[in-house]
């Protein structure tokens, strides 16, 4: 399934912004980021809304506890049963729902954000999403998994956010497998320059773009 | 004779007036020190501590300029009309600044 999201200059803004401050708090900064390339476009409209849903509560979720960044955080902060239940139906909704268009971005003049969710993945983190306890990191390999690869800008593509997007579910893969208080601590301690410079390499390949929209080139 | 007793009297009514006015004038009392005012605008974004420091207002600032969403701006605003301590406030003016210079 074909997913797009529009690049504004002011999302951009944000990201480069963000990119800044990823080394001084953990692993957070990132699920933010995560948060605001949640696609929007899908080839369904009833998916585009669900998705438009759960894309608002995940962002207004992760800032208010990036802009608090308490010192411990805990389960919920990081999730409630509300927004489990919007993801669980989201996932549910990707696996059954009939595509009647190609995802695209509206913009033509924005450089768009697309990837592919890969079904299967889906279906292989249904059960998991079903069973792991609240604020657990399972969500995040999920909303990992919706994160586009390419940056389209009319003619030219760059695969630029496919290497940030492997890194950063390695990283949630890893977390996984260790208790859910080692995710909470690692939202908020130590930074990560690996996945800091593939989302320093993104928002350069995406600024590349958006001068290149800037000037109709 | 009369004139020494007149002497005594008045003698004795400057000094009970004065022991009065003495009496009546409050003793100093010892400077307490006051608590440092509080900046209510930390309490709306849910920071379990009411009085952060300074340099954790600061910090919150930044973040919140950083993050720039439209709720973070109505929190900035509230903090340049709250906030008590000049260096937060110009913290405060600098990230609105910056955010109103944002591209669309």
């Amino acid at each position: 399934m074909n997913t797009a999201l529009e690049l504004t200059p002011r999302l951009l803004a944000r990201c480069a912004r963000l990119c800044d401050h990823v080394s001084v708090s953990g692993l957070l900064p990132h699920l933010v980021v995560l948060s605001w390339l949640l696609p929007q476009h899908t080839g369904s409209q009833q998916l585009n809304e669900r998705l438009a849903h759960l894309a608002r509560t995940v962002r207004e979720r992760c800032e208010h506890l990036y802009v608090r960044l308490p010192s411990s955080p805990s389960a919920q902060d990081v999730e409630d049963a509300s927004s489990r239940n919007a993801t669980l139906e989201l996932a549910s909704m990707i696996l059954s729902v009939q595509e009647d268009d190609a995802a695209a971005c509206h913009d033509e003049a924005m450089p768009c954000v697309t990837g592919e969710i890969a079904r299967d993945r889906v279906s292989a983190l249904l059960f998991d999403l079903r069973s792991a306890p609240l604020g657990s990191i399972v969500p995040w390999i999920f909303f990992g998994e919706l994160l586009g690869t390419s940056i389209a800008y009319r003619s030219t593509r760059s695969d630029a956010l496919a290497p940030y997007r492997a890194l950063l579910l390695e990283r949630f893969t890893a977390l996984a497998e260790q208790s859910p208080q080692i995710f909470w601590q690692s939202l908020v301690r130590g930074g990560d320059a690996a996945l800091r410079e593939r989302l320093r390499a993104f928002v350069d390949a995406a600024s590349g773009a958006k001068a290149l929209a800037a000037t109709g080139a | 004779m009369i004139s020494i007793l007149g002497f005594a009297a008045i003698a004795l009514l400057v000094l009970s007036v004065y022991l009065v006015a003495r009496r009546r004038t409050p003793a100093p009392v010892e400077a307490i020190p006051l608590p440092p005012p509080r900046s209510s605008w930390t309490a709306n974004i849910g920071v379990s501590d009411a009085t952060p420091q300074p340099q954790e207002r600061i910090a919150l600032v930044e973040r919140l300029g950083v993050v720039g969403s439209a709720w973070c701006v109505d929190v900035l605003e509230r903090a340049l009309e709250d906030e008590h301590d000049a260096r937060v406030r110009d913290a405060a003016w600098r990230a609105l600044l910056a955010l109103r210079t944002e591209p669309p």
